[in-house]
């Protein structure tokens, strides 16, 4: 019966449309949510390298406090305000991320100027919305100690007060002469919040979209009062109130469990610190002629020349059959009287050459007599299986790179001494 | 006329100098990648070799023990097969790499063990050097065995590949050092973790080993 209806629908066009539409949101909505790592509550997607950072400054998993979901944002943006926002401007306008942040910071020329403060910043989009406050719990998983970003040293710096000053009216300058690079990564921070807030004003009907984004009812009422609440502080322009609001709209997540900061426990367990690993040893081999050891014997029957051989004669012993195959195959070709043939003829005859290099190859392969194959050699050196070569195509048959030298060599010189000799013969 | 024939012939053998490099091969077709993607060793040596270990070391004699943890299931026989993983005695299952200083010279890349109901996937650094497509193999082959062996869903692989990957990095950037006491925890109803350790053996280096229980239960 839901078949039939569907079915039914989907001869209306636009409500198939509607419809995968909806697929689509319940799809992604779904990936973001789940495409996580399962410690505790789940580490948000994007929060990998802030939890390998909080590993190694040594913070225990058991106290863990983080972003509880992800609904919209990735990484340290989930759940954060600035996120939606972020993401109604970039479908409203098209204005990305990084328009935002050369918005925020003055234009490009001036935001490289900053950059070269943050060597060790790989990337800072993430820092944004990290949290910077002074007090908040080191077991904060957003923090912005975990952003891979380094120690910001507090050393103060004239220079970086200048290039902050140029930034999109931010407080962090206010009475100072120097800034320090904590205090220059806030400079960012508030610039962009300022910056996004700005610019969601100019989409009409904003707090319409904010609502009509799809997220649930409280949710969507979280990020509509700290909205509002984050526009009326940059109206009334009381520098620390406007502050307090950006550092909401960016770094303040939703969250279904309350927390302090919004950042619930997240109920990782504490023996997952103390687990103990299991290790595995690498081993060095240097190359020896095992594979092919019973065509070698049947070859030269004498097994000392496999002791003395080494990896090159391997592939010297596929030269031979090669050299083989060829003095065959010249033989035929001279005997055609090559200085008529065309080209095409030597392609084919190419070609005639792999077939008889595959022919000869069982040769190798094929069961000895156990007179010409001393026993106990093999089982003795061949330490696993023999390989089951899974390239199945070209490149599993083709000779090693050594083998041409010999083969061109040897093809040569026959080519020229038979040559002469049955010209020689013919014309006498 | 000469000239041309061997223009030709050599034309003919320089041909495969490109495929055996295993790294640079232009491929034919789409199902031959596809089909290599899959085979994780075969992405590092064009041909598999069983060679003699480089020390003085007798041969390593398989025990009955060995033999009984080595057997594997068809399934499983079929994925490292499918991976290019082959028997390197004693128990583990993997694949070697020739060292690009010295052609005569392989080294283990990878190796699968069972140790303890646990399974033990290890990738091996020369020197705590990833070499080219190191990274990338060891997390599909991380992957293939968390997808075979744990009941971990395929959606949240993507989170592991993402840490894994901030793990290479913080190796090449030296803040990762190596220990085998200190574990990295990647799941936890699967209580899967992470070892950046160093080799004690004739391989000098690093590895990395993914640990899977095979039996779930870290509470106890």
């Amino acid at each position: 019966m839901v078949k039939t209806n569907l079915i039914a629908g989907f001869n209306n066009n636009l409500n198939f449309l509607a419809f995968s539409l909806f697929l689509t949101t319940l799809f992604s909505a779904t990936q973001s949510a789940v495409a996580q790592l399962r410690l505790g509550r789940g580490i948000q997607p994007g929060l990998e390298g802030h939890l390998i950072e909080y590993q190694l400054q040594g913070q225990p998993l058991g106290n863990m406090r983080g972003i509880q979901g992800c609904s919209v944002g990735f990484g340290t943006k989930c759940n954060k305000t600035a996120a939606l926002l972020q993401k109604i401007i970039l479908e409203n306008s098209g204005t990305t991320y990084q328009d935002l942040i050369l918005k925020a910071s003055g234009g490009l020329e001036n935001y490289q100027n900053f950059l070269k403060y943050y060597p060790s910043a790989k990337d800072i989009s993430s820092v944004t919305s990290d949290s910077f406050w002074v007090n908040a719990s080191p077991y904060i998983l957003d923090r912005y100690e975990y952003s891979g970003i380094g120690v910001l040293e507090p050393v103060s710096s004239k220079e970086l007060y200048e290039i902050v000053s140029n930034f999109n009216s931010t407080s962090v300058t206010q009475n100072k002469n120097s800034l320090n690079l904590r205090e220059g990564m806030i400079g960012l921070k508030t610039a962009y919040g300022r910056t996004i807030l700005e610019e969601a004003q100019k989409i009409p009907n904003i707090e319409a979209k904010i609502t009509e984004y799809g997220l649930n009812s409280i949710e969507t009422a979280f990020h509509l009062q700290q909205f509002r609440y984050a526009v009326a502080t940059l109206e009334s322009n009381n520098y620390e109130n406007t502050n307090f609001a950006l550092y909401k709209i960016l770094s303040n997540p939703y969250t279904d469990i309350p927390g302090e900061f919004n950042r619930p426990s997240l109920k990782i367990n504490p023996k997952l610190d103390t687990l103990d690993g299991n290790t595995l040893e690498g081993e060095s081999y240097i190359k020896s002629f095992i594979e092919g050891n019973a065509g070698a014997i049947t070859l030269f029957n004498n097994p000392e020349v496999i002791v003395t051989l080494d990896e090159s004669e391997e592939t010297a012993l596929y030269a031979t059959l090669g050299g083989i195959g060829f003095t065959v195959l010249i033989i035929a070709l001279v005997a055609l009287n090559s200085d008529s043939q065309s080209s095409s003829t030597i392609a084919q005859s190419n070609g005639e050459s792999l077939s008889l290099f595959g022919d000869s190859t069982p040769l190798l392969s094929s069961p000895t007599d156990d007179l010409n194959n001393p026993p106990g050699i093999i089982p003795d050196i061949v330490i696993g299986q023999p390989t089951v070569n899974p390239n199945n195509g070209e490149i599993a048959s083709i000779p090693e790179p050594s083998v041409n030298p010999y083969i061109l060599t040897i093809t040569l010189l026959m080519l020229l001494a038979l040559n002469k000799m049955i010209k020689a013969r013919y014309s006498s | 006329m000469k000239a041309r024939l061997l223009l030709t012939i050599a034309a003919f053998f320089c041909l495969p100098n490109q495929y055996s490099r295993g790294q640079t091969a232009v491929l034919p077709n789409d199902s031959v990648i596809e089909e290599i993607n899959q085979n994780i060793c075969s992405n590092f040596s064009s041909r598999e070799y069983v060679g003699q270990q480089n020390t003085d070391a007798p041969p390593p004699v398989r025990t009955l023990e060995d033999a009984k943890d080595n057997v594997l299931t068809p399934e499983e026989l079929e994925l490292y097969q499918k991976l290019g993983l082959t028997n390197l005695g004693n128990g583990s299952y993997g694949c070697l790499v020739e060292d690009p200083d010295n052609p005569n010279r392989q080294y283990t890349i990878f190796k699968v063990k069972k140790l303890d109901q646990v399974l033990v996937v290890s990738t091996f650094l020369e020197e705590g050097k990833f070499i080219i497509g190191q990274q990338n193999a060891a997390t599909d082959l991380f992957l293939e065995m968390i997808g075979f062996y744990t009941e971990i869903p395929k959606p949240y692989h993507s989170g592991i590949r993402r840490y894994f990957q901030e793990f290479y990095q913080r190796i090449v950037d030296g803040r990762i050092k190596p220990s085998s006491e200190r574990t990295y925890a990647i799941d936890e109803p699967a209580a899967t973790i992470a070892v950046y350790h160093p080799l004690r053996g004739d391989m000098r280096g690093t590895g990395l080993s993914l640990n899977i229980p095979l039996s779930t239960d870290i509470h106890n």
